[in-house]
């Protein structure tokens, strides 16, 4: 749907750029019989209607040379020629017509999906699977602009061609005309039917080469356990029977695929001598067409013909493998823009201001399911509220529920039952950019892009001055970058690889304090820096930003028993909550989690 | 050995597969190429011109005129017989040679110093195997295909025209560079604007790909309309250019028919005023039936030309793929030039040891110390200390760069590595699981051992419980990328270690993305399989830690401190600081 939309845009083009292609597929019908008609009038034998025909349309052009003969073959070749010109002149219009359609189409269905994407909630997008999504964004959006710019170029060609040259064999001798006739389907059908056969084929090779890449990466990945039980020679023996099978494989498609060049040779050949063959007899027999036995310029312009119609079989398959896959991609691409989100946002309440103390955060009997599958993340009845300025901790273990409760906050996704009150609002109430502006949401795998490290803060706000960013990396004890030459231009590459993990979680710590927002939430997103920078950082927070809403996620005591509230999480629910030093006393679990990792965890 | 020396050696044993090609294609070609003149000659046989009249012979010629028909008919069929052997075998012989470099490729990986997987990124190497391979396949195969019919095919074209007639063979020579001026011009042309395409459509992907694998901290930030304004922004720029590139490369087509309609009208014309003076000029020896020969022959001509030059490309990707493969394969092989075997070890002694992955970075700097059988020792330190580098040295996965690791007052170096590996049972955090059933995975440290011996391993290591839950229990098969969660691999990763019942333990006790639960599970079967072993573990539990015989810390690649926990504390130096830093 939402592709036909943008293909749409371009309907001009697919009228306009075929037309302009059609001129010259007109000459290269014609340029054979005027070449017959040269040949009949040299030789001053007997002509039929054609050449009549265009024998008074060469004598519009005048005699330039005594012997009418050469005359005629002059003007005509000159004729020829410049119809080749113009043809070639005509058609680069289209090719041009063609790649400026296609690749405004692709640009548009990339920026439209890439938007889609982007805008998706994550849940959505993992239900679709992310790397589908990632292949119809590169891959079948190609495909899709590869589709127009054939058919522009070549969808109207190719039939018109066979067919005018079918007919034009039809009128010069029907009974050659016949022959060329038979050959179309029986090229077609030898084509499509190895096409078939080789492409189930090549799903099983495809698999094949999976297998092996699999086998390749596993090695990779396991070199020193391989090394360490002295399995190299064993690792070698099974990649060898599985490429053994491989080549096996692809000797066999190729079997197959090699039979397309020689039963089309055979063919095209037998159709010549058959029209030698017909076209002898049939003057010999004097068999009349146009008003004259046929002449043996005929039998030269058909065998022209045949070559044209076989040329253009062969580009009339490839053409209708793009165009199958195009339609593939097509609705690939429709199927990724036709999801609904299941976030809506539509309500657009003003966010009120809260002084230190409100209850800014509060959870009324939430539930989330994500069905039968993942019953571990969900959440079963969870309430509790949390004051502006106040610090809350959550610990759990894996699966317990703690990012969950978090991304409820942000609105990655939303409750089944109960509410999320934010600011004593439904937080479904506000407009997800609102809300978003006032979350400051982390996470362990930290995110930086591609550009500077300037550029990577203002992301969170644009108009921070050097001098907050500066301030932001203090708190956040992002020193390292003040020891760089270029400070904040230096340079960060694709997902800040050029950092470690540590740097990495800092420099997103420091932007989300730039966001200046009501709420900051580190998701495990310390997880990198060693226990005394941990500390530090959570300090600095404390300190600099009094009225800011902290929630701390941690497998680590440590890290979370200065809250207010510690929230203590297992199976989606709320076992228990308090303070350090209540949940010592009233929470076995916590007590023994403490103890557990006071006496049994050694981090550095 | 040089690109054309391996080249060279893959194709040497396949002189007849190639003999047998060149000899078919050849046929096909004589017979493909006969077509065209024996059609010239039929056309002779219905009728010439004479005096400006053109009159018909064919009664006359009849049987001449059958004859060619049937000689037609028969060279159709030769030749397609032996285009499909042609295909058949230079398919065949590329496969054969494809297994022969993809095997060797891989035997390569397993050969090399353990150094050059470490520091290269597994994708090149990946690529290596698979899509550099294919490469070649593609590549070079299909340009020397179509590098023996075209060259074959321009001999016996430029042949079969000067028998028609040598005037016009000239002007066809003449006029080809023509032909393949543009077919060049063209792809220069064209390659260049694709490469342009193909670094945009990078930049544009890796812009893409860090976003949308980000996209809920896209959302976070409230990023998303300033990221899709910045895509919109590149993708433009890649509309731009391709639209040059699709532009350009379509040009081949076109300007090959036009070039080709031009050299058909001027041959077509010269032709027939050849004919018409053919009477007064009897030099000029043209008919009819020679034009037509003379007009396929022509098409025939200018194919090769663009047909070659339509595959350098592919040459070109193939030649810098067999490149890297070439230079992967001449790497030198990880020479074990240990021959003692060695079992029992009662003693290991790092003397005076010197060790750096890479030259200028001293990490290791004159280390002794000794461990004893059965002892319990801990390795500690800061996250990127270089834990695993004591590892490496202890199973010769590198070896030092000066003194030397003694087992027994053996030097490591005189030892077999298969020999001395067998002492050791190993269990990375970086948890190795494969392609296959779970039981095949836990075999893998000992493929003699039995199925019963296997569960007994996983239920030694506390897996079987959660192996007993999966749908197919112990024929479940897994793979590296899904399955299982990090804990349940790591306890199928110890039961292979206790399967393999070593006399030397190494253990990393790592457990990020574990679950309290099976954290406790982990670390009881590190315990059981610590007993009565040495052990050498990358410890991050301070009981472990305490309990060690010995605890050696480290820092930045470097072993600073070493003794017991009492000793270390006392000595109030980085142990200390860390430990308490903890727990303060």
């Amino acid at each position: 749907m939402k592709v036909s939309k943008i293909l749409k845009k371009q309907t001009l083009a697919y009228i306009v750029g075929p037309l302009f292609k059609m001129i010259e597929a007109f000459f290269d019908l014609m340029i054979p019989l005027f070449m017959k008609a040269v040949i009949d009038l040299s030789f001053n034998t007997t002509s039929d209607i054609i050449t009549r025909s265009i024998a008074d349309f060469l004598k519009l052009f005048g005699t330039w040379f005594t012997d009418e003969r050469i005359n005629y073959a002059i003007i005509g070749g000159t004729l020829i020629l410049l119809m080749g010109i113009i043809g070639f002149m005509t058609t680069m219009v289209c090719q041009y017509i063609a790649a400026r359609a296609a690749s405004k189409v692709g640009t548009d269905l990339r920026d439209t999906i890439y938007e889609k994407i982007i805008t998706l909630s994550k849940k959505d997008l993992e239900k679709f699977s992310l790397n589908k999504a990632l292949t119809i964004l590169n891959a079948d959006s190609y495909q899709v602009q590869q589709g127009v710019l054939f058919f522009i170029r070549l969808g109207i060609r190719a039939p018109f061609i066979i067919l005018g040259s079918l007919v034009i064999s039809f009128i010069l001798d029907y009974h050659i005309g016949l022959v060329f006739l038979s050959i179309v389907p029986l090229i077609l059908f030898i084509i499509f039917f190895v096409m078939k056969r080789a492409s189930k084929e090549y799903l099983s090779i495809q698999s094949q080469l999976d297998y092996l890449s699999n086998l390749t990466s596993d090695n990779l990945e396991g070199t020193r356990v391989i090394k360490a039980f002295d399995k190299q020679k064993y690792e070698c023996e099974k990649f060898d029977r599985g490429s053994k099978e491989y080549a096996s494989k692809a000797i066999r498609v190729n079997k197959i695929n090699s039979l397309i060049n020689p039963l089309t040779f055979s063919i095209v050949t037998l159709a010549t001598i058959l029209t030698v063959l017909i076209g002898g007899f049939d003057m010999k027999n004097g068999f009349v067409v146009l008003g004259e036995v046929v002449l043996p310029s005929t039998i030269i312009t058909l065998t022209s013909y045949l070559t044209q119609i076989f040329q253009t079989l062969i580009l009339l398959t490839n053409l209708v493998t793009i165009f199958t896959k195009s339609i593939v991609s097509w609705k690939r691409c429709d199927s990724l823009l036709e999801i609904e989100s299941s976030i809506y946002d539509t309500k657009k309440l003003v966010i009120p201001n809260f002084n230190l103390g409100d209850e800014i955060l509060r959870f009324d009997h939430v539930f989330v399911n994500y069905g039968t599958k993942e019953q571990n993340s969900a959440l079963k009845d969870i309430s509790f509220s949390l004051n502006k300025g106040e610090t809350l901790g959550i610990i759990g273990g894996t699966g317990s529920g703690k990012t969950t409760l978090v991304r409820l906050i942000c609105r990655f996704l939303d409750s089944s039952e109960g509410t999320v009150y934010y600011k004593n609002n439904d937080i479904k109430d506000y407009s997800l950019y609102n809300l978003r502006e006032e979350i400051a949401y982390n996470v362990q795998k930290a995110s930086l892009f591609k550009g500077t490290i300037r550029f990577n803060m203002q992301i969170a706000n644009s108009d921070v001055t050097d001098e907050d960013i500066i301030k932001a990396l203090k708190i956040a004890k992002a020193d390292f970058v003040f020891d760089y030459p270029d400070k904040l231009d230096h340079n960060v590459e694709e997902n800040g690889k050029n950092f470690s993990g540590g740097q990495r979680q800092r420099l997103a710590i420091a932007r989300s304090l730039l966001k200046n927002s009501e709420i900051l939430i580190l998701d495990d997103s310390t997880s990198a820096l060693d226990l005394l920078t941990d500390r530090t950082v959570r300090e600095n927070i404390k300190i600099n930003y009094p009225d800011l809403t902290k929630v701390i996620i941690s497998q680590r005591v440590s890290t979370i028993m200065q809250a207010e509230k510690i929230l203590v999480m297992q199976e989606g629910k709320i076992i228990a909550s308090g303070k350090h030093d209540e949940l010592i006393k009233s929470c076995p679990i916590y007590k023994d989690t403490y103890l557990s990792q006071q006496g049994g965890r050694y981090e550095c | 050995m040089s690109v054309k020396q391996r080249l060279f050696s893959y194709i040497k044993d396949k002189k007849k597969n190639i003999a047998i090609a060149i000899i078919s294609i050849a046929i096909y070609i004589l017979a493909q190429l006969s077509i065209p003149l024996l059609v010239g000659y039929c056309l002779d046989c219905i009728g010439t011109i004479e005096n400006g009249v053109f009159i018909y012979t064919l009664d006359e010629n009849i049987t001449l005129f059958t004859t060619y028909i049937i000689i037609g008919f028969t060279l159709a069929i030769i030749g397609s017989i032996f285009d499909y052997i042609y295909e058949y075998q230079i398919g065949k012989m590329t496969q054969k040679i494809v297994y022969r470099i993809r095997t060797e490729t891989f035997n390569k990986l397993n050969s090399v110093p353990i150094k050059v997987i470490d520091e290269n990124r597994h994708g090149d190497l990946l690529q290596l195997v698979i899509l550099d391979i294919e490469n070649v396949a593609n590549g070079f195969f299909s340009v020397f295909k179509q590098l023996i019919l075209g060259i074959l095919s321009i001999i016996v074209t430029i042949i079969m025209m000067f028998t028609v007639n040598f005037i016009l063979a000239i002007a066809v020579i003449i006029l080809s560079p023509l032909s393949l001026f543009m077919s060049r011009f063209v792809a220069t042309f064209t390659h260049r604007h694709f490469k342009k395409q193909a670094s945009i459509q990078a930049t544009l992907n890796a812009l893409s790909l860090e976003t949308i694998e980000n996209q809920e901290n896209v959302q976070a930030l409230n990023y998303s309309t300033k990221a899709i304004k910045r895509f919109k922004e590149y993708d433009d720029k890649l509309q731009a250019e391709s639209r040059v590139a699709q532009f350009s490369s379509s040009w081949v087509n076109p300007s090959t028919r036009f070039v080709n309609n031009t050299i058909y009208a001027l041959i077509g014309i010269a032709g027939i005023i050849m004919i018409i003076y053919t009477a007064s000029y009897p030099i000029l020896n043209m008919t009819i039936g020679k034009l037509t020969s003379f007009l396929s022959y022509t098409n025939e001509y200018t194919k090769p030309f663009n047909e070659i030059s339509s595959v350098i490309s592919e040459f070109e990707t193939a030649r810098s793929s067999f490149i890297r493969i070439n230079n992967f394969l001449n790497l030198e092989d990880d020479i074990d030039e240990g021959k003692e075997e060695i079992h029992d070890i009662h003693e290991i002694t790092f003397d005076h040891l010197d060790f750096s992955y890479e030259k200028d970075r001293q990490l290791i700097v004159d280390f002794n110390k000794t461990i004893q059988a059965k002892k319990k020792v801990a390795i500690v330190g800061p996250t990127g200390a270089g834990k695993t580098t004591l590892i490496n040295l202890l199973m010769r996965f590198y070896d030092p760069d000066k003194g030397a690791l003694r087992y027994d007052n053996v030097d490591a170096r005189d030892i077999k590595k298969s020999s001395l590996r067998a002492n050791f049972a190993m269990v990375l955090q970086d948890t190795w699981i494969f392609n296959g059933t779970i039981l095949d995975n836990v075999r893998y440290s000992n493929l003699n051992a039995s199925d019963e011996e296997c569960i007994k391993a996983c239920k030694i290591a506390h897996a079987d419980s959660f192996i007993n839950t999966l749908p197919e229990g112990y024929h479940t098969v897994v793979s590296s990328k899904s399955g299982l969660s990090e804990g349940e691999r790591q306890l199928i990763t110890i039961a292979r270690a206790v399967l393999k019942n070593a006399d030397i333990v190494i253990l990393d006790e790592a457990t990020s993305n574990v679950d309290t639960y099976t954290e406790k599970l982990i670390t009881d079967a590190f315990d059981t399989l610590m007993k009565d072993r040495t052990s050498i573990v990358i410890a991050h539990r301070l009981s472990t830690i305490i309990s060690s015989d010995l605890i050696l810390v480290l820092k930045d690649g470097n072993v600073v401190e070493s003794g017991n926990h009492h000793s270390l504390l006392k000595e109030k130096g980085l142990y200390y600081s860390l430990y308490t830093s903890q727990f303060k």
